[in-house]
């Protein structure tokens, strides 16, 4: 039996001991004070709460945090400052990418994920690796055009 | 109280020792709107390794732990069960849902469902005697079964369409609909699943009012989806 839940939240070992079936987006925002982690839809649908688990982009609104034990966990917070994270912030601000804000850190994570998988993705591939988070002010094309400067920029940085 | 199961065997022991208990896997479908999961026991099966698609001798085997975009991607897998993971129209929610908890749960609005069962594909189930292979269908007919879902063994040559109607593409979906190799099926929400060698199967599923739309619209796309 296991008492507790541990996994990783952006490096740092994390426990948990509550009811298995909570959310994770709850384990990360209330008890970890990562507010960077979006609640939007609470349904898996608009990607505002997407955090990487074991490298692949997820919601964290509809995976209980049990179904995270031994898990790796990055949350925007734990992307911000690093290369790759100034990369993509940098240029979402450069590329006017950003109104509102709200989806924004979900949008990064996705960006994140992808350029990860793939340093050199199309237009196509882009709007496919953001098609999980749902943004009401710019259009998308903006944001687009932000993760293809994000590539251009980066380099290197994402191979 | 959540258990960790090392190997499937240990899983259905546990499942059989706690009435109320439920597998945990990606825990989409159980978080899911409308999902009536409810346990006192969370039988974690993540650790076990039921994630691989392979093939041989004309058939692919899915591994229940596959997720939807494994599925999606994989091209030795029949086009339309992959079109049917494309209905989950998230990528993160691809990236944790698996197959086995999409087609286990049995929900009246499954992304898997009907294509699965028109496919008539085989189970492989891991039951307190033992591995047990019999057809999805009859495994999906036994909504009491603790056994544990190991894979889906599919015959890649197999040919077939599927289609789903929703008010956009992340709402539940009021009526999904497979055909293949003269089997149909159809799964309507909030009524039931249906499926079988008859155009008019769907027919059999009583079919009732709820948030995707009125019964007379579930029946009449029912009738004209396939």
């Amino acid at each position: 039996m296991l008492s507790k839940i541990e996994f990783k939240v952006n490096g740092r070992n994390t426990v948990f001991s509550g009811n298995p079936l909570t959310r994770l987006i709850d384990v990360l925002r209330e008890d970890l004070g990562l507010t960077g982690v979006k609640e939007g839809c609470g349904e898996g649908e608009c990607g505002a709460c997407s955090v990487i688990k074991d490298g692949k982009l997820v919601t964290s609104c509809i995976i209980p945090v049990g179904a995270v034990n031994g898990s790796e966990i990055y949350t925007i917070e734990g992307i911000r400052d690093t290369e790759k994270g100034k990369c993509l912030v940098e240029s979402f601000a450069e590329g006017g990418a950003v109104q509102c804000g709200f989806c924004i850190p979900g949008m990064v994570m996705a960006a994140y994920a992808l350029l990860s998988e793939n340093p050199h993705p199309t237009d196509e591939e882009i709007r496919k690796g953001i098609s999980g988070n749902i943004c009401r002010c710019t259009g998308y094309d903006l944001i687009v055009a932000s993760i293809r400067l994000a590539a251009d920029k980066g380099g290197d940085l994402w191979a | 109280m959540i258990y960790r199961a090392s190997t499937a065997e240990e899983a259905v022991k546990l499942r059989h020792e706690n009435p109320s208990s439920v597998y945990l896997a990606g825990g989409t479908e159980i978080m899911r709107l409308g999902s009536s999961a409810a346990a006192d026991v969370i039988i974690d099966i993540t650790a076990l390794p039921l994630s691989d698609i392979e093939t041989a001798d004309g058939k692919v085997s899915i591994g229940a732990l596959a997720v939807l975009q494994d599925i999606k991607e994989a091209e030795v897998i029949p086009s339309f069960i992959r079109d049917a993971a494309s209905f989950c129209a998230s990528l993160q929610l691809r990236n944790a849902a698996t197959v086995g908890g999409n087609f286990a749960l049995r929900r009246t609005d499954s992304y898997m469902a009907a294509a699965l069962l028109a496919s008539e594909c085989e189970v492989e189930i891991m039951c307190s005697e033992g591995v047990k292979k019999m057809a999805a269908s009859a495994y999906f007919d036994k909504p009491e079964c603790r056994g544990l879902l190991l894979r889906f063994i599919v015959d890649t040559k197999r040919e077939g369409r599927v289609k789903r109607i929703s008010r956009a593409s992340h709402m539940h979906a009021a009526v999904t609909a497979a055909f293949s190799g003269g089997c149909y099926a159809w799964s309507v929400s909030g009524s039931g699943t249906a499926y079988g060698h008859s155009r008019d199967g769907w027919k059999n599923i009583d079919i009732k009012d709820d948030l995707t739309g009125s019964a007379e619209y579930k029946r009449y796309l029912a009738s004209v989806l396939l």
